[in-house]
């Protein structure tokens, strides 16, 4: 499994690559912008993205919009996630097309049942 | 630039506290300590604060410091102060001998050395048998003896604290 | 999300990326103030912030620091009603914001076990938290995916310049994809410069070649300036469509193809602290320095070999293979080491923004309106260096503004602007770094000066005072102490202790003044304190290494060059007569098998100079010197010590230390040991 997280906080992405690596043995990739995710994204086939909504350059919602548009990328299930505070984004996520949508703070046992049901087993 | 190092261990009796506390059926706390010599007298420090013990090597004198300070030397790009544990305890100067040895204590952040005349070997004291410093001991306090213990073997063992001891 | 053993995270990665963070939100709260003063708050400054709270309270739910995380909870609420306009950036708003930054600094730097902020931050913080207005249906004609792209605050932000009358703009723009990032960060620094860029979307249209990729960018402007100048590399398609009129006149947006000139020497500095860069604890870089330390003793005794090997029969050629590998060996491991020293480096700026808020604070509690300058924060010293440096800088601080500046009315009055200025400048010359901090205050009062000193004993009751004594005697150890802060009224006060603070970094201090024009004290440091060039001496059997910094010149001991002048020797030396010593009298040591020295050593102390008798010496190299232990702390004449080979030790000298008693060094002889200006 290749997962792509979007992240500007290391400590997040320690905590999702972490949870994916130890669960799944997923091989993950991190940004910490959605700038760096539109560069690494050409090339490599992931099989899920994880995508904060604040960012610095592009929010998660932006970065959604172009993967949804992309003919390349329109099938990875992309995962928005956000904090308590901001519910009402979560409409606007799954407008957008995210596959599932996630609030802060989560247990690692959640984000695996998320990725499960999103990611087909591979064998 | 190798060093013979001696491991605290390899001194200490092959059994542990527990085992020694479950032979005797005692539940007295033991304090395991190294002991030492220093002009012929047998001292000893808890084996917990110290870090190795060095063969004697020789020291850069520090000028204008307390004669208690017998100088520094670098060990693994460290330099360490070392004291004479003589000077300490109030008695003549060190003559450095083949069996003089560098105890590097911990003090606070960094490490300290205790020039001795000789390494003896780990004991364990049970607590009870700890006694505070007669008030024949002169200067009890000031060298940092904080008890002392009749281990019926020739002389009796002069417990030192750590801390006072490295008050200089 | 739980702090759990099995994520990467532990305490150590905590830390840093909090003291990161922190250090972020306390630059944007200073430029905050300065936008606030100069009437031109930049939203994406508190969106900034924000998103830097944000973080934290992410990164302290995920380490279980729960005091942290509800404080930066709570002051994210607050940011949030700012950046969303609910309430205002007042200048009460920026104390709120100061004092919970400098609450969780100290939360972080005590860790878990920190106290919870106290419950009247977290009240103030809690205010201005009614409901947001609704966000009216927009009536302009965006993109339907552009808008529905937008977060809430990107949407807040959308109606606000709606709301005051901006024109709005789709600019598509069309980048390589090798340099889209910094070209696009670069476009979007420049149309913010007069305006805002609301959302930046990524679009995907079929015909794009794969090299490229293209975006679309929401921009709003109110600029009557004219034009908005934007400049762009070469390769690149640009497109520019109004989609919002506002009653005012039209704005265009013009386009260069010239590359980007870089920025001022801030900009190059916040860049510096970009995300590309990496933390590394002191001690491992302590350690890779020892180990390249040790490398170069090893070198030496290298050298040591080849040559008896090239003295001897028939190894000759041996010999001279070794000196020359040896020689390579050299050369790299130089290279080594001044990447190692390099690594260490951070630049002034680090501490700039302490400084800045601490002036904001004393000022305010003082009721003096001071502003702190910077030259050169880009120049750069040791990271241990720059740790302790922190608390003199900020004695220094203190002193001016307590002392120093005057107040507004006091000011007016000598016809000076209302507003104090710090000025703290950095430059490095050589080996050293010269940091200065003054002020335009009153200046050191002579008479303040002339009485404190008295009253400890320190000058005679009916001494005169003029300058040059008060900049000898505010330095002199015991001329502030601890509970007479107030009484001296400052003019010098505590001086004492940021001398020896920064002696025992190798540094030096010197104050100018002038009467009702200021104050200026000036900080000489060298670069880094761990390898030092020094010169290795031998004086009665014992070998001692001096900093190359330190030494004028050395010369063949000669008898007739040395006199004596009111029974203290002195040294004749072109003209110049300064004090002599034998180093083995000046330390009190054995005098050993040489009854006379075999050179001298004239070095620099101060603003004097000192000639110094030495047996031998022994050349020069480069040294690790390393702290001796707290046993010794307090010896005069001695700055540390290095690993000479073997596992001996030789004790670095520091002059400026062992001349500080020269009473005791040279009897009567007087040594001038106070720089001139």
């Amino acid at each position: 499994m290749k997962i792509l997280v979007v992240d500007d906080s290391p400590s997040t992405r320690a905590f999702i690559c972490g949870t994916v690596e130890k669960a799944f043995g997923a091989e993950v990739t991190e940004s910490s912008t959605g700038f760096e995710a539109l560069r690494v994204l050409p090339g490599q086939a992931f099989d899920a993205i994880i995508a904060d909504i604040n960012m610095p350059d592009i929010n998660g919602f932006e970065l959604l919009r172009y993967l949804k548009a992309h003919p390349g990328y329109r099938a990875i299930p992309v995962i928005i996630i956000s904090t308590q505070m901001a519910q009402e984004d979560r409409d606007r996520g799954l407008a957008a097309g995210a596959a599932a949508y996630m609030t802060k703070p989560f247990q690692p046992e959640e984000l695996e049942d998320v990725l499960r049901s999103l990611v087909p087993a591979e064998d | 630039m190798s060093r013979k190092t001696m491991n605290i261990s390899d001194l200490a009796p092959s059994h542990d506290m527990a085992l020694n506390e479950a032979r005797t059926g005692a539940t007295v706390p033991v304090l395991q300590v190294l002991a030492f010599r220093l002009a012929g007298e047998r001292y000893a420090l808890d084996i917990q604060e110290i870090l190795e013990i060095l063969k004697y090597r020789s020291a850069t004198p520090i000028p204008q410091a307390a004669d208690v300070i017998h100088g520094i030397i670098s060990v693994r790009g460290r330099i360490i102060t070392v004291v004479d544990g003589r000077v300490r305890m109030g008695l003549e100067a060190a003559e450095i001998g083949s069996a003089s040895r560098i105890i590097v204590l911990r003090h606070g952040e960094e490490s300290v050395g205790l020039l001795v005349d000789e390494v003896l070997q780990v004991e364990k004291l049970p607590v009870d048998s700890i006694a505070p410093p007669p008030s024949t001991l002169v200067d009890a306090a000031a060298r940092g003896i904080s008890g002392v213990c009749d281990t019926r073997q020739e002389s009796i063992l002069i417990i030192l604290d750590r801390e006072a001891v490295l008050k200089v | 999300m739980t702090g759990r053993e099995d994520t990467r995270a532990d305490g150590c990665e905590f830390v840093s990326e909090a003291e990161d963070l922190l250090e972020e939100l306390g630059r944007e709260l200073q430029n905050l103030d300065k936008e606030r003063r100069q009437g031109r708050v930049r939203p994406q400054g508190i969106n900034a912030a924000f998103r830097h709270v944000h973080s934290l309270k992410g990164l302290s739910g995920l380490f279980g620091h729960d005091h942290l995380g509800r404080l930066a909870h709570v002051l994210e609420d607050f940011l949030d009603g700012l950046r969303m306009g609910r309430h205002s950036l007042d200048e009460s708003a920026l104390d709120i914001l100061f004092e919970s930054h400098e609450r969780m600094e100290s939360m972080v730097a005590a860790g878990k076990d920190a106290e919870a902020a106290s419950a009247g931050l977290l009240k103030r913080l809690a205010v201005g938290q009614e409901k947001e207005s609704a966000t009216a249906g927009s009536s302009t004609s965006l993109p339907e995916d552009i808008l529905r792209s937008l977060t809430r605050y990107e949407e807040h932000r959308l109606e606000a310049n709606i709301h005051a009358g901006h024109k709005l703009w789709l600019v598509s723009v069309t980048l390589p994809l090798e340099t889209f990032d910094t070209d696009l960060r670069r476009l979007a620094d420049q149309l913010n410069d007069c305006g805002e860029v609301i959302s930046t979307l990524p679009s995907y249209a079929a015909n794009d070649a794969e090299a490229r990729i293209s975006f679309r960018l929401l921009y709003a402007s109110g600029s009557p300036a004219g034009d908005i100048e934007v400049r762009l590399p070469q390769d690149t398609s640009l497109e520019v469509v109004t989609v919002h009129e506002s009653p005012a006149e039209g704005t265009s947006v013009h386009h260069e193809e010239t590359p980007a000139e870089t920025g001022d020497e801030d900009h190059v500095f916040t860049e510096s602290l970009d995300r590309a860069s990496v933390r590394v604890p002191l001690e491992r870089l302590d350690r890779i320095m020892d180990v390249v330390g040790e490398l170069l003793l090893f070198r030496h005794r290298m050298d040591g070999v080849s040559r008896e090997l090239m003295e001897g029969e028939g190894t000759h050629s041996l010999g001279q293979e070794l000196h020359r590998a040896s020689g390579e060996l050299d050369k790299k491991l130089q290279d080594l080491q001044c990447s190692v020293i390099g690594a260490r480096m951070v630049p002034v700026a680090r501490i700039v923004g302490r400084l800045k808020r601490l002036v904001r604070k004393l000022a305010r509690a003082s009721g003096k309106n001071v502003t702190l300058e910077t030259e050169g924060s880009g120049t750069e010293l040791d990271k241990m260096m720059m740790d302790h440096l922190q608390s003199p800088l900020i004695h220094l601080v203190r002193n001016a503004i307590h002392h120093g500046i005057e107040s507004p009315r006091e000011r007016e009055q000598a016809g000076k602007e209302p507003t104090g200025r710090l000025l703290l400048k950095a430059v490095q010359r050589g080996n050293e770094v010269v940091l200065s901090l003054s002020d335009d205050g009153r200046g050191l009062d002579l008479e303040a000066v002339r009485q404190a000193a008295v009253r400890r004993g320190l000058l005679e009751e009916h001494a005169e005072c003029n300058l040059d004594v008060a900049r000898q005697l505010v330095f002199q150890a015991g001329f502030s102490s601890v509970g007479q802060v107030g009484e001296v009224s400052g003019r010098g006060v505590g001086l004492d202790v940021v001398k020896s603070e920064l002696q025992k970094l190798g540094g030096e201090v010197h104050l100018f003044s002038e009467s009702g024009a200021g104050t200026t004290v000036e900080i000489i440091l060298p670069i880094t304190l761990a390898i030092m060039p020094c010169m290795v001496v031998r004086s009665g059997e014992m070998d001692f290494a001096i900093p190359v910094s330190g030494i004028s010149e050395t010369l063949r001991y000669q008898q007739e060059r040395v006199e004596t002048v009111a029974q203290s020797p002195v040294l004749r030396l072109r003209g110049e007569t300064m004090p002599y010593a034998d180093l083995r009298e000046l330390l009190h040591i054995p005098m050993g098998e040489h009854d006379k020295p075999g050179f001298i050593v004239v070095a620099r102390v101060g603003g004097g100079r000192l000639a110094m008798g030495v047996d031998e010496l022994l050349g020069q190299h480069e040294v690790v010197i390393k702290p001796v232990g707290s046993l010794l702390d307090g010896l005069p004449g001695l700055s540390g010590a290095t690993e000479m080979g073997g596992g001996r030790a030789a004790l670095v000298l520091d002059l400026a230390s062992l001349v500080a008693t020269p009473q005791r060094m040279f009897g009567s002889t007087r040594l001038e040991t106070e720089a001139s200006p």
